[in-house]
C-alpha cells in the first residue's frame, strides 16, 4: 500500500534506525508511508494508473468502481482502499486479471468471497446472503447484552423520546459508542435504521430512558443476530431480470417529542426483491 | 426545513429519492445493464403523485421550493415515474416510524432481511 510521492518528505530517524555519528540528519522518503497526509492520494493514483493502463473504465459516479469489456464479457472491480473484490462473466478473464494484479502488486488471493469489510457473505444456488453476525455478537458482548432476554421488535410503537433535561444523565461516551457500532450494523440490517437514527438524535445529552431505548434495541438484536440481507438469484415478481425500484415515505411531524415535532423521511432502494440502500 | 403539509413532505422526500435514483441508475448502467423504462418510486400519497405531474392545487403548493420541482422534470422526461402504493405495502414505513410487530415483520421480510437458517433451508 505504498504509493509513489511527488513531494520531498523527510522523517526523523525512527528508533532502531539511528545512524551513529549522523544523529542530526533526517531520512528522505522514497515512497509514501502509512498515515502520511499524501498517502491516500498517492495510493489511489497508483492503483488508478494501473487500472487505466489495463484499459479499465472508471465509473463517473462512483470512483472506486472499475469495469472492463473484453470480447463481449464484462469484468467488474470494486475497490475499498487496499481491499478489492472482482467478478466477471467469464472465468478466463478473471484469472487473467488476477495474474496481472499479482505481478503488479503484492497481493494475496483469498478465493471466493466469504468476508468483506466485516460482512459475511454466503453464496449458494439460490442467491447471495450477506450478514454481520460476528460483528453483532461483538456488539452484544461489548455492551454486556449477550444474555439478555430477546424481544421481537426494536422499539415499542408509541415510545416517546424527548430531550428532557431533568432525567438522570448516563455515560455519554458509552452511549455514543453503542450508536456508532450499531450504525455500521445497519449496512446489512436496514430494519434497525429507524431506531438507530432516532436514538442518535439524543447523543449530545443522553438520559436514562435514551439508554433504555438503546438497550431494547440491543435486546431485539440479541434475538436476530443471524439476520441479514438475501439477494435472490433470478427474476423478480414482474419477470424482469434486474430492476431498480424505490419506495419513498415521510412521517409528517411524526416525532412525538413535544419540543421538536420534526418530520421523518425514509426511502428504500431495491434491486429485484431486496433492498440495496 | 419546514413543510406545511403531508403532501409537501412526501414531495420533498420523493425529490431526494429521485436524486439517489439517478446516481444508482448511472452505476448500474456502468455495469452494463441499462434500464429503458422509467424507475418507479412508490409513494403512499396520491396528491404528491398528482403534484409531480401537474401543478395542481396551486394555491396550496406554490410555496414549495423550486429545487424540489426537479422531480417534475424527471417525471416529464420519463426518467422516473411516481406510482401509488398502499400504506400497508409501503416498505419505507419501516424507516420512518416504530411499527407493530406483525407489520414490522412483514416489511422486514419485504426488505429481504432473513435469518441464516431460512436461507439454507431454501437452497
Amino acid at each position: 500500500m505504498h504509493g509513489e510521492i511527488q513531494e520531498n518528505i523527510y522523517v526523523h530517524q525512527p528508533a532502531g534506525f539511528i545512524k551513529e555519528g549522523k544523529e542530526n540528519q533526517v531520512y528522505k522518503l522514497k515512497k509514501a508511508l502509512y498515515g502520511l497526509k499524501q498517502a491516500r492520494r498517492a495510493w489511489y493514483s497508483k492503483i488508478e494508473a494501473y487500472f487505466s493502463r489495463a484499459q479499465f473504465t472508471r465509473c463517473t459516479s462512483e470512483h472506486t468502481l472499475f469495469t472492463k469489456q473484453v470480447r463481449g464479457n464484462i469484468l467488474v472491480v470494486s475497490l475499498y482502499v487496499d481491499d478489492l473484490i472482482f467478478t466477471g462473466s467469464c472465468k478466463a478473464i478473471c484469472e487473467e486479471f488476477k495474474h496481472s494484479m499479482q505481478l503488479e502488486f503484492d497481493m494475496t488471493d483469498l478465493g471466493k468471497m466469504r468476508h468483506f469489510l466485516g460482512i459475511e457473505v454466503i453464496q449458494n444456488e439460490a442467491g447471495i446472503f450477506i450478514c454481520q453476525r460476528r460483528y453483532a455478537r461483538e456488539i452484544l458482548v461489548r455492551f454486556d447484552m449477550m444474555h439478555s432476554n430477546s424481544v421481537t421488535n426494536p422499539m415499542v410503537p408509541g415510545t416517546v423520546l424527548s430531550k428532557d433535561n431533568e432525567g438522570i444523565s448516563v455515560d455519554a461516551t458509552k452511549f455514543k459508542q453503542a450508536i456508532g457500532s450499531l450504525m455500521y450494523l445497519t449496512v446489512t440490517r436496514p430494519d434497525l435504521m429507524f431506531c438507530v437514527s432516532l436514538i442518535s438524535r439524543y447523543m449530545a445529552n443522553p438520559k436514562a430512558f435514551h439508554w433504555a431505548a438503546t438497550k431494547r434495541l440491543l435486546r431485539y438484536l440479541q434475538g436476530t443476530i443471524e439476520y441479514g440481507l438475501f439477494y435472490k438469484k433470478g427474476q423478480n415478481k414482474k419477470g424482469q431480470k434486474m430492476s431498480l425500484s424505490t419506495y419513498s415515505d415521510s412521517n409528517y411531524a411524526g416525532d412525538p417529542d413535544p419540543d421538536d415535532r420534526r418530520s421523518t423521511t425514509g426511502s428504500v432502494f431495491m434491486i429485484g426483491t431486496t433492498a440495496i440502500s | 426545513m419546514v413543510s406545511l403539509s403531508t403532501t409537501e413532505a412526501e414531495y420533498i422526500v420523493a425529490a431526494y429519492c429521485a436524486c439517489q435514483c439517478i446516481w444508482l441508475k448511472r452505476i448500474i448502467k456502468h455495469l452494463g445493464i441499462e434500464a429503458k423504462e422509467a424507475t418507479e418510486i412508490l409513494c403512499d400519497n396520491s396528491s404528491t403523485i398528482q403534484l409531480s405531474k401537474n401543478s395542481v392545487f396551486h394555491d396550496r403548493s406554490k410555496h414549495i421550493a423550486v429545487r424540489f420541482h426537479f422531480l417534475r422534470d424527471l417525471v416529464n422526461d420519463q426518467t422516473i415515474t411516481l406510482k401509488y402504493c398502499n400504506t400497508n405495502e409501503q416498505v419505507a414505513d419501516i424507516m420512518t416510524k416504530a411499527l407493530k410487530i406483525e407489520q414490522f415483520e412483514k416489511l422486514r421480510r419485504m426488505l429481504g432481511v432473513f435469518a441464516v437458517h431460512e436461507i439454507s433451508s431454501r437452497a
